[in-house]
């Protein structure tokens, strides 16, 4: 005889007698559970981990720095240049240099420039060699990186290339503007492949008053 | 005393109201059980996990619903949590099981129907997660839509869509062992 499916299942259906639980259940509500301390425990190290991890990330800025006493310097005074010889407004550069102009600097500054030297020009070889005074190879404008604000523009040229025969050369002159008093020193070094440019302008020096003039004052006697 | 009078009783702590409520409910637990896993052993672990839960919860239950409904709920998941760890998979002929009705002094109408039985719960047992519990309380329980909808804690919808599937399924299954026996 057929059946329906719900029939069969219902027909089918036979479930033996159930346990009787209560003891059993009873025994294991009555005795505390074992996992709370652990929970307990596994709480508390996340808190602690939580705290640390904070503590971690925080910027350095928002910790409270150690209080440490600063002594104040007192400003020392402009050294002065011991003897300043009257020179030309502007200073040719020597001629191993074919141009130079050096804008003067507020304060001194260092420029890392990037340098590359110049390709020998390829002659043919069968070609007829007329000696001829050769004008310096033109090197492109060097790449000037600073950490600071652009304050000085140095344009360079580069000696002849027997010049640069050697590795390392430097040079440096002190102009003076006969205008404004103002002293310029600059030096180039060149090692490798960078080269330092060091710049330093300063105001003009007061000289001691001569002895008779307005400023010169003997100190009274005690 | 009626079950609300027993579980507001619990609620405040007196383990007797409790005790007394295990001793009301725990063959319908047992039978719920076993219809899902269809497993003996597995069905009385069940039942008493139930009991250790239901305890440690009562104190969120609300009488928003039946306390048997709640119990029944957390019985169907602790079913198919422990399907899931045990992960039954229909397996061939059912041989230990028909064997051992045989060998029973019982007349023929039994044996069949045994045998039928035996097979019903292990395909039962071995449906998708909440297939097996949907044909229990359905079709062998006959529970109203609202009551599954609630144990299950879907919307009576999906239980009706997903008992439709269900039924599909049991059918391919049981169709090769009881395939004279179906409409």
């Amino acid at each position: 005889m057929k059946k329906d499916l719900s029939e069969l299942l219902r027909e089918a259906d036979c479930v033996p007698d159930a346990p009787d639980c209560r003891s059993a259940v009873m025994a294991r509500i009555s005795t505390p559970s074992r996992g709370r301390p652990l929970v307990w425990a596994y709480a508390c190290a996340a808190v602690l981990i939580a705290i640390a991890g904070t503590w971690a990330l925080l910027p350095h800025a928002q910790r409270q720095a150690p209080v440490v006493e600063v002594v104040r310097k007192a400003p020392t005074p402009p050294r002065q240049i011991a003897h300043v010889t009257a020179q030309p407004a502007i200073e040719k550069p020597p001629q191993a240099f074919a141009e130079e102009r050096v804008a003067t600097a507020p304060r001194p500054r260092r420029a890392h420039v990037a340098w590359t030297p110049p390709k020998p020009v390829e002659q043919p070889k069968e070609a007829v060699v007329v000696p001829q005074p050769q004008p310096p190879v033109q090197t492109p404008a060097p790449t000037v990186r600073t950490t600071g604000p652009p304050v000085a523009i140095a344009i360079v040229t580069w000696p002849s290339l027997r010049k640069q025969a050697s590795n390392t050369y430097s040079y440096g002159y002190t102009s003076r503007d006969t205008q404004t008093g103002n002293t310029t020193e600059c030096r180039v070094k060149r090692s490798g492949n960078s080269v330092e440019i060091y710049m330093e302008s300063k105001p003009e020096a007061s000289e001691p008053p001569v002895k008779g003039s307005t400023g010169y004052e003997t100190k009274p006697n005690a | 005393m009626s079950d609300e009078e027993l579980v507001a009783s619990a609620q405040s702590g007196n383990v007797k109201a409790f005790d007394t409520l295990i001793g009301l409910h725990q063959e319908r637990v047992f039978a719920l059980a076993y219809r899902i896993l269809g497993d003996a052993e597995d069905a009385a672990d069940v039942q008493q996990e139930t009991f250790v839960r239901a305890w440690r919860s009562l104190k969120s239950f609300r009488a928003h619903a039946a306390f048997s409904t709640w119990l029944h709920r957390i019985t169907v998941n602790r079913c198919l949590s422990r399907k899931r760890q045990r992960q039954v998979e229909l397996v061939e002929p059912l041989n230990d099981e028909l064997l051992r009705y045989s060998v029973e002094p019982v007349g023929t109408a039994c044996l069949e129907r045994a045998e039928t039985g035996a097979i019903v719960r292990r395909v039962i047992a071995a449906l998708p997660t909440h297939y097996g519990a949907l044909i229990v309380l359905r079709e062998i329980e006959e529970r109203s839509f609202d009551e599954i909808a609630e144990i299950l804690g879907c919307s009576v919808q999906s239980a009706r869509t997903r008992l439709s599937k269900a039924k599909k399924l049991l059918r391919e299954r049981l169709e090769p062992y009881v395939a004279e026996e179906l409409i």
